[in-house]
């Protein structure tokens, strides 16, 4: 075993150390992701913190407002928000009837598949959520839920730019934490 | 358990070095083709490559977060238009190779130097006789946005290390 590879393994387990501790510390956060795939395992990851939830008797409503989503590059993030037209329509909102969910119990996650009706870019479609919710402590639910969805389906033009283009299909994830639901 | 930290420990000991960039990975970008016309990378950049290389790679001074790549990303710094079908570049390359012989050095051989229009690359190639770094690379190169690719030439020899 040479220094190099003693020296490599030394950063990967503080790496990996020092990511678990990251990921420990943001437990509580929530989050959404976006993911966009283009051509040679081109990978879009759009995130942001910001999630609105809203509860009445019949639904639950999820809220991400599309300003804050990031890429990582100032200048994709741009082309997000006029893809989505963002001053027009400045939020995605997703739609879940309590009849279509399974609440989660003490010590008795639930899991499934939910029909949501998701408004984006000014338009509303029906779509399939995956979720798994669990119960934690002081009434505090975590909240794991993902939808597939065709860009076309909401009439908003897959993005291109200087002749890369990414797929209509996204991949939506969220995150989060709700008290009480 | 064992067998995953041994396979851990495998891949964190016995690994070599990745001939990338792993900002670029970090990123998203974790093949090449998105950014060069050669789909194992290397060399020539697509418009869309030479765009990304400004906004990720290079300092913008003064630039906005979000602002367009200034004219410096494209071909002879805008100039010029190539049609879309068709991607030129340029860059040189320089290179020596240093031989000793015995107690009598062989001197220094500067090699490389090459602008390419519309060829693609050129690289020193250490040969087996003489010692001598030769420039072994001839390729046009053209792509559409479908990245689809076409060349002729000789097969891109990166730096001296790839080989034919």
């Amino acid at each position: 075993m040479n220094t190099r590879n003693v020296v490599t393994g030394f950063f990967l387990v503080v790496s990996v150390v020092g990511q678990g501790a990251i990921a420990l510390s943001r437990a509580g956060e929530s989050s959404v992701t976006v993911l966009a795939r283009g051509p040679a395992g081109l990978r879009i990851e759009g995130k942001s913190s910001q999630i609105d939830f809203e509860e009445d008797a019949s639904a639950l409503t999820f809220k991400v407002p599309i300003a804050p989503i990031e890429t990582g590059i100032g200048l994709r993030d741009r082309h997000l928000r006029e893809a989505l037209e963002a001053e027009k329509f400045p939020a995605a909102i997703l739609r879940v009837s309590r009849s279509e969910l399974t609440f989660p119990k003490e010590h008795d996650p639930a899991e499934g598949t939910a029909q949501g009706d998701l408004t984006l870019h000014g338009r509303s479609r029906p779509v399939q959520v995956r979720y798994r919710a669990e119960r934690g402590a002081a009434g505090v639910t975590r909240v794991h839920g993902s939808v597939q969805l065709d860009m076309r389906d909401f009439e908003i033009k897959s993005p291109s730019y200087l002749g890369v283009s990414v797929t209509p299909q996204v991949e939506v994830t969220v995150e989060m934490a709700v008290e009480g639901a | 358990m064992k067998a995953a930290l041994f396979v851990l420990a495998a891949v964190g000991l016995i690994s070599t070095a990745a001939n990338a960039f792993p900002t670029m990975i970090r990123h998203g970008y974790t093949g090449c083709a998105a950014c060069h016309t050669d789909p194992s990378g290397g060399t020539l950049l697509t418009e869309y490559g030479r765009a990304q290389s400004e906004l990720l790679l290079s300092t913008r001074w003064g630039a906005a977060k979000e602002a367009e790549p200034s004219a410096a990303s494209k071909f002879l710094l805008g100039a010029v238009s190539p049609p879309e079908a068709l991607t030129l570049g340029g860059w040189v390359g320089a290179a020596g190779l240093h031989l000793e012989r015995g107690r009598r050095q062989a001197g220094r051989r500067p090699r490389a130097a090459d602008a390419h229009l519309p060829c693609r690359g050129a690289a020193p190639r250490p040969a087996a006789r003489g010692g001598r770094a030769r420039l072994r690379q001839r390729q046009v190169g053209a792509h559409t946005p479908e990245f689809t690719t076409g060349r002729c030439g000789d097969r891109l020899c990166q730096r001296g290390v790839r080989e034919r």
